[in-house]
């Protein structure tokens, strides 16, 4: 199938089910490397995406892997999770053996895989280096209080007690403080092998940012004209939890000043796309003191 | 967790908002703290009101009205002229609770206890789990590192609050020098000095009796690099902490 540049209404259709597509099931706690196919070797994976979760990762993925020179053995999923459960630091060189044995391909083919809670955890971004020093890091970040309300879904059928639901809204806001993540990113594995993507920016044109991916993973841009961009990907029925005004407005405050540090670190992403970056309707006194604050950073204030 | 129900008012005392609120940070000293600052002749709490009332903790989910502001006063009984507060370690994290606070009590002072992020990181994990290792989660060590991102919390408590009214103090300087650091505390809160017994400055108050973990080198080299980021963002919204208190803050 050829790439077809969609009228408004088909863009408009592929945004809204980006937005209502939900997550697959939780990782299975023990995922196993695959059989190698006859003739195939085994290295470290060539990519590995690293967050960010409820952002169209999954879209993504599936767009990278549509790429002729690009293979995943049927078995292994999107989201490996391999590192999840090495926090402690006791990983030692049969771990990155067992790791590597997820991604064979034939000569001349490239495998990785994408887990979006990889750039959360503090512990993934150093082991990640050990293991694979020279993978190119995909973080693909969205607006975080489109990427909070997108997650609620998720905990709506999970979570009841009142503790948790402060503890899942705590968990959820972390999620889209994409500075620190970066940063941590970016103490581990040089700059030049970190590629941040925009979800808004790959719905708003995703020939150019697919063409963008492929040239940073260094495969052939011009396959990005055979695949179909708008495939369908990992739809839900899961009802959305509604946010209050009240819910919504904080979030936006609060990610304010989050924005602008990660603005600071990476100039080309397109704030005017997010919401929460336009600041929200002035309420308490706090208000200018944020908006000092995130312009101070924004203007290169030590981060 | 929640507050309870508000204390019966004892005769010639009346109700207000709090004139101190401790909002952090969770296994850095405050239940010590909060202790020391109930010594004093001048602190009153009226029975059955706990150190940590966790009153905001459920305001995500529900609305904040005019009536919870009131509520929130109801803890808060004292005699004429003796202040009242509280320290709950948590709402420093939850990210809705500064501007809640501010909305219910304004003019009150805010308190930060804060402590080297990596001790903090090691207790606050026997704190979940009572040192029973195998069930130790990536969760809880997520977690655990999230708690100690002073830099991001203190953020959204000085976007809530002008910055004379908070007060950021050290564990480990209070531990070096309780007396000094107490009478900080008390006159940033508005009081008189006072001669506390200097048997409570030794006394622990709430410590840590499960084992802690002890860090791989892998795992405290990941925490540093992962605090790095957050310590430079506190040093510069909290340039007068004295850094060198904190192993993990050398070299940032």
């Amino acid at each position: 199938m050829s790439l077809r540049l969609s009228t408004l209404q088909r863009y408009r259709d592929g945004v809204l089910q980006l937005v209502r597509s939900g997550r697959r099931s939780p990782p299975k706690p023990e995922n196993q490397p695959p059989q190698l196919p006859p003739g195939w070797r085994i290295d470290p994976p060539d990519f590995v995406g690293v967050g960010s979760a409820r952002s169209g990762t999954t879209w993504w993925d599936e767009l990278i892997h549509a790429h002729p020179d690009v293979v995943r053995v049927p078995g292994v999923p999107k989201e490996v999770h391999f590192f999840d459960r090495f926090w402690e630091g006791a990983f030692d060189g049969a771990d990155a053996d067992r790791y590597h044995r997820f991604f064979p391909r034939p000569s001349g083919k490239r495998a990785g895989e994408w887990t979006p809670g990889y750039a959360l955890d503090f512990w993934t971004p150093p082991l990640l280096r050990r293991t694979a020093p020279d993978a190119k890091l995909l973080l693909l970040v969205r607006d975080p209080v489109e990427r909070f309300r997108s997650g609620l879904t998720l905990t709506e059928n999970r979570m009841t007690l009142d503790w948790k639901q402060r503890a899942s809204a705590n968990g959820g806001f972390q999620r889209g403080v994409y500075a620190d993540q970066l940063l941590r990113l970016w103490a581990a594995f040089p700059r030049e092998q970190v590629l941040v993507l925009q979800f808004e920016q790959c719905v708003r044109d995703p020939s150019a940012q697919l063409r963008r991916t492929f040239a940073f993973l260094r495969l052939d841009q011009a396959a990005a004209d055979d695949i179909d961009i708008e495939r369908r990907v990992n739809e839900t029925k899961v009802r959305k939890v509604p946010m209050s005004d009240w819910q919504r407005r904080l979030l936006v405050e609060r990610y304010a000043p989050e924005n602008a540090r990660l603005a600071a670190l990476v100039p080309e992403l397109d704030l005017s796309l997010w919401q929460s970056s336009l600041g929200g309707r002035p309420t308490s006194g706090g208000s200018a003191a944020a908006a000092r604050t995130a312009a101070g950073t924004a203007a290169g204030t030590r981060i | 967790m929640g507050p309870g129900t508000p204390p019966e008012v004892p005769e010639g005392w009346s109700v207000g908002p709090p004139d101190f609120v401790g909002v952090g940070a969770q296994k850095a000293g405050t239940s010590w703290w909060a202790a020391l600052i109930h010594e004093h002749p001048s602190v009153k709490r009226a029975g059955g009101v706990a150190k940590e009332l966790h009153f905001f903790d459920r305001y995500w989910e529900s609305g904040f009205e005019a009536s919870d502001i009131a509520l929130y006063a109801r803890y808060f009984p004292r005699p004429s002229g003796a202040l009242a507060g509280e320290w709950t370690p948590g709402y420093m994290i939850d990210f809705w609770a500064p501007e809640l606070i501010a909305r219910a009590a304004p003019g009150t002072r805010v308190l930060v206890l804060l402590r080297d992020p990596v001790d903090r990181f090691r207790s606050g994990l026997t704190h979940t789990d009572d040192g029973s290792r195998a069930a130790l989660s990536s969760r809880d060590a997520a977690g655990a590192f999230q708690r100690g991102l002073y830099g991001q919390q203190l953020q959204r408590v000085i976007d809530a609050f002008p910055r004379e009214q908070i007060l950021v103090q050290q564990y480990e300087a209070c531990r070096a020098d309780a007396a000094g650091e107490l009478a900080r505390t008390f006159a940033f809160i508005g009081l008189p000095p006072a001669t506390i017994d200097a048997g409570r400055f030794s006394r622990p108050v709430n410590p840590t009796t499960a084992r802690k973990i002890d860090l791989t080198l892998r795992l405290r080299t990941a925490l540093l690099d992962g605090y790095a980021p957050d310590i430079e963002r506190l040093r510069s919204l909290v340039p007068e902490l004295d850094y060198s208190l904190w192993p993990s803050a050398r070299g940032v």
